[in-house]
């Protein structure tokens, strides 16, 4: 009689103390996951820092786009320098966009016109990074719970990599079923309709016509769209922002024809000089120089929209 | 072990001979086909897969484990525990020559082999399902990951019915045991999702842990870290549902 209950004794107690042990491990020493937020928290909040990033999307492992873009921002000063760099299908276009004084400044390489637009206080970029600065942390934390709460679970396949100079590697990598459904499901079609609604995509025009670019350049895919592997790799720096970041996105799919695309898509985005960022000037004296304003801007950026 | 033996038969025929077992072994083997049903119906006509052919079997499987399957366990741990007493049968059991260490064991171990059959039956027609979608199906991609993962499914299964079967002592019928089981797996399903913290220390957030298995590498390290949890809960709910049970009077 004695035996039988030291025996259950002796379980609890061994069940417990793993219990307490590993749960204990596991509210001290952060997951990869919370790191990463912690860290995209942090970068998102900076005010001042030179972004690098390169799209490039290839079909069937043949280069379709390459995009480049640099973007000096220091958003206390209410500054920005973007210097874009678009290569499709051989050719090459260039975009220099310049926040400044209260205007935007937006030249392309096909004319030496210079756009001035006087910035409207309410309606600040689109579709720039300048909005996403501009977040406050009270914002992110109710985005935090919602992100929470969509994650589930993927969030256990985050992985962590803490090095001896306190700079950090975190990586996941989804293949397959670890895909959840219905975000393949929503992620597919999504790439069905960005397909076949190129011309309705962005609001001002140096945007909507970089998407369209990009866009075009993608194969339309018709049927059997699915997303095959997303992997995303961070490099968080010992100040806790992320300096480097690569993601990872293969699609495939059918075209109208009936050809199988297999569509990969590599960003690489390197964050550096935080906090050191001076915004690079267009100096407009003696330059052919356009002014307009905003409704005009986007009459003339996107015809199907000006009942909007 | 012999006694454990026979009572381990004892209850499995206890469960074959009820009506509600058969009905949730059909139910097992139809969801697979209706899955694919409308899975097919997407293919063909909205012109997107969320799940491929070889990603089938898995996708049936996380129905399996995160609804479906707590629930027939539910039904079946409380209707062998809570349900004897209810209906007294539970004294055809004690009067044998067994110690109540035996026939909870013996019970426990018969739910874990139904939680297999059941298993095995959803892997089977999932299989047999396949033929509705379009698609190429892989060996190791499709059928051997298929394996792996409803293999290591049965692991978080059996943890789930060792903690009904502690719930289980609390109530003298059936219906009161299923509904306050469901009622508790419901309320730390929705608090692991608003919190992170939480999910990870609760067993209940393993039951997709087959997803560690199947992806490009297995994570070694988050699936030892997720079967220590798993087994200590099932030691602590042994335990403690042991040592209900055996301090319980008809």
């Amino acid at each position: 009689m004695k035996k039988k209950y030291a025996l259950t004794g002796l379980s609890i107690a061994v069940g417990g103390v793993m219990l307490v042990t590993s749960a204990f491990a596991s509210a001290t020493g952060s997951t990869g996951y919370d790191t990463y937020k912690s860290a995209i928290k942090s970068t998102l909040t900076s005010k001042n820092f030179t972004e690098n990033g390169t799209i490039i999307v290839k079909d069937n492992g043949k280069e379709f786009s390459n995009i480049n873009n640099t973007i000096k921002e220091n958003t206390a000063k209410e500054s920005l320098s973007q210097n874009t760099v678009i290569k499709i299908g051989g050719q090459t276009k260039t975009l220099e966009t310049y926040w400044q004084d209260g205007k935007t400044v937006s030249k392309d390489s096909t004319s030496n016109i210079y756009s001035v637009r006087t910035i409207n206080k309410n309606k600040k970029f689109n579709g720039n990074k300048a909005e996403i600065g501009k977040i406050d942390s009270s914002k992110l934390n109710d985005g935090e719970m919602l992100l929470d709460a969509l994650v589930g679970n993927l969030q256990n396949y985050v992985t962590l990599d803490s090095k001896e100079d306190g700079t950090k590697d975190v990586a996941i990598t989804l293949t397959d079923s670890q895909i959840p459904a219905v975000a393949n499901a929503a992620a597919s079609i999504l790439v069905k309709n960005l397909a076949n609604n190129d011309n309705e995509m962005g609001r001002e025009k140096d945007f909507s016509s970089l998407k369209k670019d990009i866009v075009g350049s993608i194969p339309k895919l018709e049927s059997d769209i699915r997303i095959d592997n997303v992997s995303l790799k961070a490099e968080i720096s010992k100040d806790n922002y992320i300096t480097s970041q690569v993601a990872d996105v293969s699609i495939s799919g059918k075209d109208a024809e009936g050809i199988v695309h297999a569509i990969t898509l590599d960003l690489n985005l390197n964050l550096s000089q935080f906090n050191n960022t001076t915004p690079d000037k267009v100096d407009l004296t003696g330059k052919q120089v356009k002014s307009i304003t905003n409704k005009e801007g986007f009459r003339h950026g996107n015809k199907d929209e000006q009942d909007d | 072990m012999n006694i454990l033996y026979a009572n381990v038969v004892s209850e499995i025929q206890k469960l074959c001979l009820k009506k509600r077992t058969l009905f949730l072994l059909i139910i097992s083997a139809l969801i697979p086909i209706g899955t694919a049903l409308i899975l097919s119906v997407f293919q063909n006509n909205v012109g997107i897969i969320p799940i491929t052919k070889n990603q089938f079997p898995i996708f049936v499987l996380s129905i399996f484990t995160s609804y479906f399957l707590p629930l027939v366990i539910a039904m079946v741990t409380i209707d062998l525990f809570s349900g004897e007493f209810g209906d007294r049968n539970i004294k055809i059991v004690l009067l044998r020559p067994i110690s109540r260490f035996k026939i909870y064991t013996s019970k426990i171990l018969s739910i874990g082999i139904f939680i297999i059959v059941n298993l095995a039956i959803a892997f089977i027609f999932s299989c047999l399902a396949l033929i509705l979608i379009k698609g190429n199906y892989q060996f190791i991609n499709g059928f051997l990951k298929g394996l792996v993962a409803y293999g290591v499914s049965i692991v978080p299964m059996i943890a789930i019915a060792i903690a009904i079967t502690f719930i289980g002592q609390f109530f003298k019928s059936t219906g009161s045991g299923l509904t306050i089981s469901i009622l508790i797996y419901i309320a730390i399903s929705i608090i692991s999702r608003l919190s992170p913290q939480f999910s990870r220390i609760t067993f209940t957030s393993y039951t997709d842990w087959y997803q560690l298995w199947i992806g490009s590498s297995i994570l070694i390290g988050k699936v030892i870290s997720s079967f220590i949890i798993i087994l200590s809960y099932s030691m602590i709910f042994f335990g403690i549902g042991f040592y209900l049970f055996d301090k319980k009077e008809l």
